[in-house]
């Protein structure tokens, strides 16, 4: 009989895979970044309608977050958008923001 | 000349955050050739199907953005006369801009929307400009989407009827649609055009000065936006909306971002416009269907996401 070569979750390949998990109080509830995910990215997996989807480029401001417990690395994002001080109180923007531990965060929304 | 005065719009300059990506997405996906650097944070690009020097300006900053769309006169007396004209009966400051490799000088106008608007006729051919003689379609075959040309671009800002009618009655351009408002005491959106395109340039009035809606490059058929949203799919550009058409203009397009948050748009189709057609005009209830003719109605980012 022939053999199929399938691909299941024992699979080094698949378990590797870096999965952590993000929170943010206006999603009703825990949701997961896989490897080398943005937040944004993660979250439009879980709540595609979520307001946070603009650009996704770092530009438009729309998915201003500030995070509140977790570490992180950052793209290049808008300085229009984001400034030194916001950086220093953790506020991003999701679309540039890649996880590097469980993540909790708040939606602020562009800046007034 | 059948086409005098303002001929079109023919170069714009906008701010991206760093040159690798916006060089794969310009040049590699959308598809114009890379003219040369300017600087160490400018880099010039052109459609392969455009005559003149170069057509798109990168300049890496801290923020995206419009820094100036300019349009090319048939004569040094056509600039002389708009300058003229807009310190005489607009009052608007004028720069002189001597820094575009290939261009004369670039008279940039800081319009009521908080845009700076330029107007030149000096400008050289390109090194490499679409075949004259015994013409192939292309000399070489075009990369990506195919991108033709720089097409146009959708302003927002306040003061936007003033805008426009420095552009009608300093500028010579034609309405050829308008979005009404609610209260026909003036328009939401005006499209206006330099020759037979559908537009050129269209002003949208919005809170926010100097702001870019979207620049927008031209395919040629409905089956290269097509295979332009394949691409995208494939490299994971993000499409804001569309395929889809428009019913204002007619056309074929879809909304889409560069990698620092510009909305960009592939424009195909579209109706031929002569400065005698009568206006077409749009109801504010019906803007949805102006802008995204098959859904109906607008999407959540059109007013809230720009640069």
């Amino acid at each position: 009989m022939r053999q199929y070569r399938t691909i299941n979750s024992k699979d080094p390949q698949i378990s590797a895979r870096n999965v952590l998990n993000l929170v943010c109080e206006d999603v009703p509830s825990p949701f997961t970044a896989i490897d080398h995910e943005s937040v944004l990215h993660a979250l439009r997996r879980v709540a595609p309608q979520h307001p946070m989807f603009g650009c996704a480029n770092g530009g438009c401001g729309i998915c201003r977050i500030q995070v509140q417990s977790g570490e992180f690395t950052c793209g290049l994002m808008s300085a229009e958008q984001v400034s030194i001080v916001d950086r220093q109180q953790g506020i991003v923007l999701a679309c540039r923001t890649f996880p590097t531990t469980d993540l909790v965060f708040k939606y602020l929304g562009k800046p007034n | 000349m059948a086409i005098t005065g303002i001929l079109r719009v023919g170069l714009i300059q906008f701010r991206v955050l760093d040159f690798e990506q916006s060089l794969v997405h310009y040049r590699d996906r959308i598809g114009l050739n890379e003219v040369g650097k300017i600087d160490e944070d400018r880099i010039m690009l052109k459609g392969y199907d455009e005559f003149d020097h170069h057509s798109v300006v990168l300049r890496r900053a801290d923020r995206p953005g419009l820094d100036f769309i300019a349009f090319k006169a048939d004569s040094r007396e056509k600039v002389q006369d708009v300058l003229r004209r807009t310190r005489e009966e607009f009052g608007y400051t004028i720069e002189e801009l001597n820094d575009q490799p290939g261009y004369g000088t670039i008279y940039l106008v800081n319009v009521s929307t908080g845009h700076k608007v330029g107007v030149y006729s000096d400008v050289a051919l390109a090194e490499k400009t679409p075949m004259i003689h015994n013409p192939h379609i292309w000399d070489e075959q075009p990369r990506g989407f195919g991108a033709t040309h720089f097409d146009h671009a959708l302003l927002y800002g306040p003061n936007a009827a003033e805008t426009v009618r420095w552009f009608t009655d300093v500028m010579g351009l034609a309405i050829t649609e308008e979005l009404q408002n609610a209260e026909r005491t003036g328009n939401i959106c005006t499209w206006l055009s330099a020759s037979t395109r559908g537009h050129d340039v269209a002003v949208l009035e919005f809170p926010e000065p100097g702001k870019l809606h979207h620049v927008s490059f031209h395919l040629q058929t409905w089956d290269d936006v097509g295979r332009a949203a394949d691409i995208m799919a494939r490299y994971g550009i993000t499409i804001d909306a569309g395929p889809m058409r428009h019913g204002i203009t007619r056309g074929q397009t879809i909304y889409f971002f560069d990698p620092s948050g510009n909305r960009n748009e592939t424009f195909a189709g579209g109706y031929e416009f002569f400065p005698d057609n009568p206006r077409r005009y749009w109801d504010a209830e019906r803007a949805g269907e102006g802008v995204f003719y098959y859904n109906k109605a607008l999407n959540s980012t059109f007013l809230s996401v720009y640069s």
